[in-house]
């Protein structure tokens, strides 16, 4: 006899699992793959809760002042050395690169970092770059397991976070132009709220694995997925925002909710997108949300009473969808997805080919068989006619400039800023250069375009986001990964 | 006694201006520096507007106005601060000009140019206020309301 799922909880459906290795890869950073990195989610990271260790500089110099630490050699340096390798041309791409990455996601480990920026330097052990950041009190080093680490796992398991200071202002900010502020911060304050660990590296693992496995036009961090912003409007500046954004090609956006719980705070969550969503047609916002259910897996049910963790997702969202449907042409439920982590990734190093195409469940069918799947990344099951198509996928090219994306997903077209400085200057006929001084001596009329020994205008190199030579990187559409990468 | 035949020889061919024009060009070349730069006190004019100016046909003696002369010509900008906006301005353009130095630095090497407005730029973006501001409302998710161009720039 086979039991009879429950409306509000289908049967857990199992995907065709696949090594990482064996599916086709759309970029990456050699040495710093999925299969490179560790897995915040089977590696067993989380035994003890899900916050890591972290050492900020003024808590190292207070410990070790009491003689409960000793800082080592290599982070110990002078403030002005420290400052000296933020000054040099040579390190500017990693640091900014890295900054730029803390900013957008929050949380992440060596790995990641390296990853999302393609400058290897970043996963190695305490690259002297980094270490310069937490000397200067930007970021924060966090550890899982002090003491219990093999020596060369070690860097491995380093994680990084902003660190809660001004530093940024004081130290950072006056060495950066426009041009590369908004790269690192996406024009908006440096930002070091929202520090969840586990939740932070899921949401940057998931982000970078979509990126490096699936069609996408562009991942965006948490800063990034604020609700005002993703709507168009300015950032709410503390609101409501998704762990991540994964905007499709055509323009569609999918805010990610990672979720470890379904308490009255998931409740809350779940309303406050499907009333956005009522209220927002799929046509002038290209918003869908998906909620990713990602409990420990050696954990218990952390709320409630009443079957698992991921029933009770699911439950929640039928309820909420049931009080807000949308209307017959724009359906909350079609733009409402579930999925377990488990789904997508069964277990160490494996995937499924409904990750490619991220496959969920949605509360689109009749009442007994409520949950549908469909791939929000098809554009039979999501379709997505925006009013104004152009407007829809310019954040896939605005994305090219912020350092905080994938780096292989950094191929659309770039704005440049310096013109808006000269509109606002009321420089608008152009930039202002001299008459010649011996106009005889011309032949024939200057170019309209403005040209030097340096070639057209440009902002100088120490002022531009492609501070270096490209780092490495995986060509995109290989299917060179089994086992090549 | 032999006759001189040629006319006696004087400097650049005979093109100097005779000593009472030099003082008078000099004079009015004072002027015209000093002028702009009481507009820029009064706030009359920005020091973008007297920059632009020298595009113009009868302003090239606002060339040779200093850098922290003019920046120091607004209300409110101080040594400190005027040597803080150069000290960005010359990293950023890559040139190795201690404080001391920044008295050579003038309009005329701002907008020389040989430099292809990279120096033009760099001010620009020195001199912004609301540095922490995104390019423009809804970035990174909207477009940017208008074509981003400045005369011809390419």
């Amino acid at each position: 006899m086979t039991t009879q799922p429950r409306a509000h909880a289908p049967a857990r459906w199992a995907g065709t699992s696949v090594p990482f290795a064996e599916l086709a890869r759309f970029g990456g950073t050699p040495g710093f793959t999925t299969t490179d990195r560790l897995c915040p989610f089977y590696s067993g990271m989380w035994a003890a809760g899900s916050s890591a260790f972290w050492t900020s500089r003024e808590l190292a110099e207070q410990r070790a002042a009491h003689g409960l630490a000793r800082i080592p050699r290599q982070l110990d340096m002078p403030l002005e050395d420290a400052r000296d390798i933020l000054r040099a041309a040579r390190h500017l791409g990693p640091w900014l690169a890295a900054l730029g990455v803390l900013d957008q996601w929050r949380t992440v480990s060596a790995g990641q970092l390296a990853a999302f920026s393609g400058w290897p330097i970043l996963g190695t052990p305490e690259p002297r770059v980094v270490a310069a950041l937490w000397r200067l009190g930007l970021v924060d080093r966090g550890t899982l397991a002090p003491g219990m680490l093999p020596g060369p796992a070690t860097h491995r398991s380093l994680l990084f976070r902003p660190s809660r200071s001004e530093s940024f202002e004081k130290e950072i900010a006056p060495l950066l132009s426009w041009d590369q502020q908004v790269a690192v911060t996406g024009g908006m304050p440096w930002d070091f709220r929202r520090q969840y660990d586990r939740h932070n590296l899921l949401a940057s693992e998931l982000a970078l694995r979509v990126a490096e496995f699936c069609e996408v036009g562009t991942v965006l961090g948490e800063k990034l997925s604020d609700v005002s912003l993703l709507l168009g409007g300015a950032p709410s500046g503390g609101g409501h925002a998704a762990d991540l954004t994964i905007v499709r090609a055509d323009g569609l956006r999918i805010a990610v909710e990672m979720t470890a719980s379904a308490g009255p705070d998931f409740r809350t969550k779940v309303e406050a997108w499907a009333r956005l969503l009522a209220d927002k047609s799929l046509a002038s916002s290209g918003l869908t949300v998906l909620f990713v259910e990602a409990a420990p897996i050696n954990g218990q049910t952390r709320w409630g009473n009443s079957g698992s963790l991921r029933a009770q997702v699911y439950k929640t969202v039928r309820e909420v969808v049931r009080v807000f449907p949308g209307t017959g042409a724009d359906r909350v439920a079609e733009r409402i997805g579930v999925v377990s982590w488990q789904q997508w990734f069964p277990g160490l190093s494996m995937a499924t080919r409904e990750f490619t195409r991220l496959e969920v469940d949605r509360p689109t069918g009749p009442p007994k068989a409520l949950w549908e799947r469909a791939g929000l990344l098809d554009i039979i099951d999501v379709p997505f006619t925006p009013h104004d198509p152009a407007a829809a996928t310019a954040v896939v090219d605005n994305a090219s400039m912020l350092f905080g994306t994938p780096h292989w997903l950094r191929a659309g077209r770039r704005t440049d800023l310096w013109p808006l400085l000269a509109q606002e200057a009321d420089w608008r006929a152009g930039l202002p250069f001299p008459p010649p001084a011996r106009p005889t001596r011309g032949i024939g009329p200057r170019p309209a375009a403005v040209r030097g020994v340096v070639g057209a205008t440009r902002p100088p190199t120490r002022m531009r986001i492609e501070v270096a030579d490209p780092p490495p990187q995986i060509v995109r559409g290989s299917e060179a990964t089994r086992g090549a990468a | 006694m032999r006759e001189l035949t040629a006319p006696p020889a004087r400097p650049s061919g005979g093109r100097l201006a005779a000593p009472s024009d030099v003082g008078t060009a000099r004079a009015s070349a004072n002027r015209i520096r000093a002028e702009h730069l009481v507009l820029v006190n009064r706030k009359l004019l920005t020091v973008h507007d007297v920059v632009a100016a020298v595009a113009q046909p009868g302003h090239k003696p606002l060339l040779r106005i200093g850098l922290d002369q003019l920046l120091r010509a607004q209300e409110g900008w101080g040594q400190a601060r005027s040597h803080a906006a150069l000290t960005r301005l010359v990293t950023f353009c890559g040139v190795a000009a201690t404080p001391t130095r920044f008295r050579d630095l003038d309009i005329g090497w701002l907008v020389d140019p040989r430099a292809a407005g990279q120096r033009l730029v760099a001010w620009l973006d020195v001199l912004r206020d609301e540095r922490r501001a995104a390019p423009w409302p809804g970035f990174p998710y909207t477009a940017a309301l208008a074509a981003l161009t400045v005369g011809d720039p390419r």
